[in-house]
Formats: C-alpha cells, structure tokens, sequence
C-alpha cells in the first residue's frame, strides 16, 4: 500500500512544473504526513501476535523515496526565494526545518539497518539501499553539521555490518556523502 | 524491536517536522474526517481515484480533532500530534493479506480482518 503512495506516477506529480511549486510542496507534506501516519499504526500493530517487521523496513524505504522527492521540490522552490524577502525568509526557515526533520529520519532509519534481532537482512538490505540510493539528496540539503552526524553513523553501520551486501549499500552511501579531498 | 522505539520515533517526528516545508499546519485536514478531501500524494491532482478506498485515508468519522499544529512546532505539540495518532482506532491500518501488502516472509498469519482494504 506505501508502495502506492511513493509510486512514479505520484512523484511524477511532485515535479510537473505545470503546478505551482507550492501546491507540489503542498502535496509533498501531505504524503510525508500519510507515511507518517501509516508507520505509526505498523509501529502500534507490531507485537507478539503481529510481526510486521518486514511491512516497517519497506515503509521507511518507502519514507525515503518520499523525502528525497520533497527534497528536490525544495531544491527547485529555494532558486526563486528572495533571503531578503520577509514572506520568502519565512518559507527559507520551513525548509531548514525540514531538512533538520530529513535528518532525523535519516538517522531512525540508520538504526534500523542495524536491528538484526527484528529485521531480516533482506529486510535490512532493502532499507540500506534506500539510503543509498535516496539518502544523498537529502544529506546535501542538510547543514554542515548534520551532515558529518549522518556520515559518523553511517561508517558506524557500515564497519559493524557483517553481512556483505549491507555493507557494499552504506559504503556507497558513504562515498557519494563524503566531502571532497 | 519495541514498537515505539526510539528509532521509530526519529522517523515519525522526521517526517511530521519535514512536512512543514509547505508552511501549511498538517492539521488542516483531519485523519478520519470522511467529508475531507483526497489526500494529494495518493491520488494525483487533476485525476480521477481510480483505486477505490485505497486512495482516501480511513477514519472514523468520531476520530479525535488533529491537534492545532503550527508551522514551528515545539516538543509539546509533536507529543501532541503522536498522541492525535495513537488515538486513531486499530483497524483502520490495512490488512496485512490484503494483496497489496507482501505476504513472502515466513513470519506466521498476520492481519486484521476488520480492517478496510487500503
């Protein structure tokens, strides 16, 4: 079903330049709340009984595809905003924040890819290759400093990691966020 | 894996805080409020709901008010939106035999079979 809300057609959608960039922001929050939403009730449904570990580790790859996406729209809304506009200051101050939430996000889901007692490591290697694969878009908006606190705990995951393919996604993940020499 | 970890949590508030991009309050639209309107990202502006229930958030139409947030949330108000969505009833998540979910891991029966097909 999350698989639904993040499909091509939707993203597609989120970068049509014949919508305004603010209503495809709009769209984008509204989407990132629906996961949002979707991942809380997995997280109450999980227990004993009702093991959807595997349903979460798909949903916070799916979590990613979503930010990266509003990361993008981001990117295309800050080329016509003024600093020195009061109104395009505010919505400046919007997108700090959401990369400070990337951050975060990024960070749980890092966590994830190293609970080897609930998820398997298809489970795992699903949400590292969404890091991978989606996770530098994001790491590039974020500040300096969130930045090498994304970096640290990715070499931490990937030099504790002892499955082969894990380890292979968070180096790539590594090499693609790692400053220039 | 506890459910509510704190991993969990960085996620969910990631995601919550990452939505306030737009500058809109979240709250606008309630979770459950059956007279609301589509959710934008599960059914594309400008077309038709082609996928039945699945493309219109669930709820009750009793469910609790989403809580007033703004665009600068403080801690308050984000214990305040987890608890808006703890308060959502079980079985408004989808069932997990439904055929949109996957069902190839060998982890045992799961699903609700009141819930609705998301």
């Amino acid at each position: 079903m999350f698989d639904k809300i993040i499909r091509a057609v939707n993203m597609a959608v989120l970068m049509d330049p014949t919508f305004e960039v603010s209503e495809r922001l709009k769209m984008g929050g509204h989407m990132l709340i629906a996961l949002a939403d979707i991942l809380n009730k997995y997280s109450d449904a999980y227990g004993p009984d009702v093991d959807v570990a595997e349903e979460i580790a798909h949903l916070m790859a799916a979590t990613l595809v979503g930010s990266r996406q509003v990361g993008e729209l981001i990117n295309e809304a800050v080329a016509d905003l003024d600093p020195d506009d009061p109104d395009d200051a505010e919505t400046l101050g919007n997108f700090q924040d959401a990369w400070s939430g990337m951050t975060e996000q990024m960070e749980g889901i890092l966590t994830a890819v190293t609970i080897d007692d609930a998820f398997s490591i298809e489970a795992r290697l699903v949400m590292a290759k969404s890091i991978a694969t989606n996770g530098p878009i994001m790491v590039a908006g974020m500040t300096d400093a969130d930045q090498a606190k994304i970096l640290a705990q990715a070499q931490q995951v990937a030099e504790a990691e002892a499955d082969a393919d894990i380890q292979a996604a968070m180096e790539a993940f590594i090499a693609e966020i790692s400053p220039d020499e | 894996m506890n459910t509510k970890s704190r991993w969990i949590g960085l996620v969910l508030v990631g995601l919550l805080v990452a939505s306030t991009c737009y500058g809109d309050p979240p709250s606008a639209r309630p979770v459950g409020d059956p007279d609301a309107p589509d959710t934008p990202a599960a059914r594309p502006a400008g077309q038709p709901t082609t996928d039945g229930p699945s493309a219109t958030p669930v709820g009750q139409a009793d469910a609790p008010a989403a809580p007033d947030i703004d665009t600068a949330w403080t801690h308050e108000e984000f214990e305040a939106a987890n608890a808006y969505l703890d308060a959502i009833q079980p079985g408004e998540y989808p069932r997990l035999g439904d055929p949109h979910v996957r069902q190839d891991h060998p982890r045992g029966q799961h699903g609700r079979p009141d819930g609705p097909d998301l």
